[in-house]
């Protein structure tokens, strides 16, 4: 741990030149918790089994009788959320924001945001939430404070209670990092044993009390956060399954190994053990530093195999291309031809430079999905599997218990950034808190609004993420479809008869050439669309290669000889932060025929929907400021959907 | 007049700083206690912490036993440099008038007097309910609607209008459930069915005009009722469950009145404590 020291006193020195602020300490302070979190290393594993008899099913969902609807609705949520029971969180002010509060705001309750005091609410509700605290130090900060009697009972307990004495700030976080440099702490004795069951019990409780089958779906979950040489492997889990049968086992941290391959051998073991279904979804690929989508070796420095490429399919069918801390997409360094790749990067390292400034990373293939999808075309043609077989989603990742990445209601990162407050702030170093991304949500089509339903329909990939808005889209795969198939009243039921919903594979060509059904329906509440692209990636000779196709849009524009269309205009106010819907359609449909098809070739395509220009979060908070929006961040933005992929594979 | 001036102990203040401002101008040498910078060690440790942001004395102290000559030299430079400016913004009374500054401090005080700790607070049963009694419009439940539809577009000249009561001519189609329901009708941008949806979600996918028809039906759960019109055109509804807008009983959501309260009590201890001091001061209006 001798680095650890050398990094704070690197990083703190770095801090030298900026002016005493409250909310600088704060942001400082959770990047070095972070970084600490994801420094302890132990590899001991001591589940506590406890037999039960009814792990699959929560007694409250069995009982209740729920309409379920074969043509699927649309469900809206969050499965990346942190509280109280998160170190970082609690050490940087998030302190009374339970994981009951995170259930009570995204089912629509009215709270109160901690840093002003204001009443605030969700716009609209969400339908379901997993709340993913840190499984590190899960709830320590906060039973420690508290003086549990079940954590005082240990010596580490004991100690732990004498550093987070008084009120959470600096002095408490070098107090405790200096104890738990010289092993004092004893985090992961208590990481591991009964202080973890009692802990983990009580945050899957919050879940359970929460859960009403047919109206909300509040899920049992977790973080693992492993960071290598601060690049971000994290992935959240969860269960479809109660606390009953989430109590068996206790949370798999990067306590027992930063390596995701170890974590999927424990999801193989613990899920055959306990009959228990987990997911685990990626997210912030961004900034992976290349290690998130290898396509050589693993994290172990093991050449990539038929094993990795099955197990890592079958335990991470989703991954979480959206979220506040950017988007992981595409970047424009790397998909020159994408005018629309440049949205909302991300690029900052958990790490220090030692300097004043923060460390970023360069992009690479390995940290964007969509090259992912590409290299698992040519990972596939060599192994005969495909590791990189995901659906997409986005989700928030906000620290503050309160998941809303409405634009004009974003609450932000930490309890600090969010609502009409100077977003010029530093957050660390040269990152300035509006360079947060107010985004995003999960967008699931399921039977009902229930726990497995959901669940399912993440395994089955029929799911999509947006970056916040809620726009509505539906993507079918097939040979026949007709245009007229999507202007009938009942498309869907079409759509599942003659073809395959987003998340699906298609592979008999028979002489045809692919085709796509697709209706995006404007948020509600939001802007009007611009249009639908289609993003094609597929494989020549090994060589992976990308097209995106303008398939539907608003307004009289013409494809250029390029295939591409002019950007639509922007009806954005900056200096109100307002906009018209007076361009764009509300509703667009087409069924899009691949014209470059080629039968003999793999390919993956997913669907993108773009809403016209409106007010980026941060150009809504400077105009209540009465200011001019900060420079440093793109005033306007095109919130956007993205579809789970549709597959084909070439019939040897 | 004269004699009055030589009176007024401002003009002998003035008078005695002039002939001082004399003295040292001719005498060449600014002393004071205000013009020396007192630099020892504990001034350069704090001046590092606060630089940090950081505070913790032992790790500060044996960064600074390692800086080299140069780095040395450069703090304490940066350290008078620092001083020597705050002290002439003050002399120049630069600290005055800024509301920046002021709300600064004003946010410090609040953040003192904002010591509230919920752990030695017991709620009563009794004082929950009083709570509850005088916030209840918060806990408004507004009405909820389940139905499914059959939709027409608007068209030009009442076509749609006209479309959607045709349809419902036949027997056949009065008696349609809302699965065989499915095929008929014109796509519709959002949903088929809704379930247990309140006004404002129905709004902003229909329009007020349809939200307001709507409050008005009976619900039948097996009758298609309308046409009524929304924003996008003309709607054969099937509603089903329809439930009265009243307020969310006490037990039902115990721990959301439960949090609000505390926060209530918590504003109410810190206004409190705000008022005490105000108590002290007298408030001199001249409007």
């Amino acid at each position: 741990m001798g680095f650890f020291n050398t990094f704070i006193l690197e990083y703190l020195s770095s801090k030298q030149n900026q002016f005493l602020h409250q909310n600088d300490m704060q942001n400082q302070l959770f990047y070095c918790l972070f970084i600490s979190i994801l420094l302890f290393s132990c590899s001991t594993d001591k589940t506590i089994t406890t037999p039960v008899e009814d792990p699959t099913t929560s007694a409250k969902e069995a009982k209740a009788a729920v309409t379920k609807n074969p043509n699927k609705n649309l469900y809206w949520g969050d499965t990346h959320i942190h509280t109280n029971f998160s170190s970082d969180a609690f050490l940087f002010g998030t302190i009374m924001a339970t994981p009951d509060d995170a259930f009570r705001f995204a089912k629509g309750e009215v709270m109160t945001y901690p840093p002003t005091g204001e009443k605030i609410k969700i716009n609209r509700p969400l339908d379901f939430l997993v709340v993913t605290d840190h499984a590190e130090g899960l709830g320590t900060m906060l039973k420690a404070r508290d003086k549990a009697s079940f954590l005082m009972a240990t010596e580490a307990g004991r100690r732990l209670a004498k550093i987070v004495e008084g009120k959470p700030g600096i002095p408490m976080f070098l107090k405790w990092l200096r104890a738990k440099n010289l092993g004092e702490t004893g985090l992961t004795e208590i990481d591991t044993g009964k202080v973890m069951q009692t802990i983990w019990e009580e945050h899957n409780q919050y879940a359970d009390d929460h859960n009403q089958p047919g109206k909300f779906s509040a899920f049992i979950g977790w973080e693992w956060t492993s960071t290598l040489n601060g690049n971000n492997l994290h992935r959240v889990l969860f269960t479809p399954q109660g606390a009953k049968a989430a109590n068996q086992f206790q949370p798999y941290s990067a306590t027992h190994s930063s390596n995701p391959e170890d974590l999927w051998n424990w999801l193989e073991e613990t899920t055959k053990k306990y009959e228990v279904d987990l997911v685990s979804i990626p997210h912030n690929s961004n900034v992976s530093g290349g290690l998130m989508f290898p396509d050589e070796k693993d994290s172990k420095g093991n050449q990539i195999d038929v094993s990795y490429a099955k197990t890592r399919a079958k335990w991470e069918p989703i991954v979480e291309m959206t979220q506040i801390k950017g988007t992981s997409e595409a970047h424009p360094a790397l998909s020159p031809n994408d005018e629309f790749a440049a949205f909302e990067l991300w690029d900052i390292l958990l790490k220090s430079t030692g300097g004043n400034t923060a460390a970023r990373t360069t992009p690479r293939r390995a940290d964007f999905v969509r090259y992912a999808l590409q290299d698992g075309l040519k990972l596939e043609e060599s192994l005969g599997t495909n590791p990189y077989k995901f659906g997409m989603i986005g989700s928030s990742d906000t620290h503050t218990a309160l998941s809303s990445v409405e634009e004009d209601n974003f609450t932000g990162k930490n309890l600090i950034d969010g609502g009409a407050v100077d977003k010029s702030t530093p957050w660390i170093n040269d990152v300035k808190n509006l360079d947060f991304s107010s985004s995003g949500y999960a967008a699931v089509w399921a039977e009902s609004n229930t726990r497995r339903d959901i669940y399912d329909a993440f395994i089955r990939k029929e799911v999509y993420g947006t970056t916040g808005s809620r726009i509505q889209l539906r993507v079918f795969g097939g040979w026949d479809f007709e245009q007229k198939d999507v202007e009938q009243a009942d498309f869907v039921t079409t759509g599942y008869q003659k073809g395959v919903p987003m998340g699906s594979d298609l592979n008999n060509a028979a002489g045809k050439k692919l085709r796509l059904m697709i209706h995006a329906a404007k948020d509600a509440e939001g802007g009007n669309l611009d249009r639908i692209q289609v993003v094609k990636s597929w494989l020549v000779d090994g060589k992976t290669q990308e097209k995106i196709y303008n398939v539907a849009w608003a307004g009289d524009r013409a494809l250029d000889k390029a295939g591409k269309l002019a950007p639509l205009e922007s009806t954005v106010d900056v200096k109100n932060a307002t906009y018209t819907n007076t361009v764009g359609e509300v509703e667009l449909a087409k069924v899009w025929e691949d014209p470059d098809f080629d039968a003999a070739q793999r390919a993956v395509y997913y669907v993108r929907v773009l809403e016209i220009p409106t007010p980026r979060y941060s150009t809504i908070a400077s105009a209540k400021l009465g200011r001019d929006p900060w420079a440093g961040a793109e005033p306007v933005i095109q919130e956007r959907a993205y579809s789970s992929p549709i597959w084909y594979t070439p019939v040897k | 007049m004269l004699k009055k001036i030589t009176k007024e102990p401002l003009v002998h203040f003035l008078l005695a700083g002039f002939l001082l401002f004399v003295y040292f101008k001719i005498s060449g040498r600014d002393s004071g206690l205000e013009n020396t910078i007192t630099i020892n060690k504990e001034t350069l440790l704090n001046f590092m912490q606060f630089q940090s942001k950081a505070f913790n004395k032992d790790v500060f102290d044996a960064k600074f036993e390692q800086f080299s000559e140069t780095e040395k030299q450069q703090l304490l430079k940066n350290y008078i440099q620092e001083e020597a400016l705050y002290r002439e913004a003050v002399k120049l009374g630069l600290d005055q008038n800024d509301f920046v500054i002021k709300r600064r401090i004003v946010q410090k005080m609040e953040f003192i007097l904002d010591d509230f700790d919920e752990s030695l607070v017991t709620i009563s049963q009794d004082s929950l309910q009083a709570y509850y009694q005088q916030h209840q419009q918060r806990y408004f439940q507004p009405a909820q609607y389940t139905f499914a539809h059959i939709f027409f577009k608007k068209g030009t000249n009442e076509a749609g209008l006209k479309r959607a009561t045709a349809f419902m001519q036949s027997a056949k189609h009065q008696n349609l459930s809302t699965t065989e329901s499915l095929p008929f009708g014109d796509r519709f941008l959002y949903h088929r069915n809704y379930a247990e949806k309140t006004s404002n979600f129905l709004e902003s996918q229909f329009g007020t005009s349809f939200t307001q028809a709507l409050a008005k039906m009976e619900a039948t759960g097996t009758k298609w009722q309308g046409p009524i019109a929304s924003d996008h055109g003309w709607h054969w509804i099937k509603l089903t469950h329809q439930s009265t807008p009243a307020f969310s009983e006490l037990s039902a959501i115990q721990s959301t009145v439960r949090a609000d309260y505390l926060g209530y009590l918590k504003q109410q201890h810190k206004q409190a404590q705000i008022e005490r001091l105000i108590k002290d001061y007298r408030v001199s209006i001249d409007l």
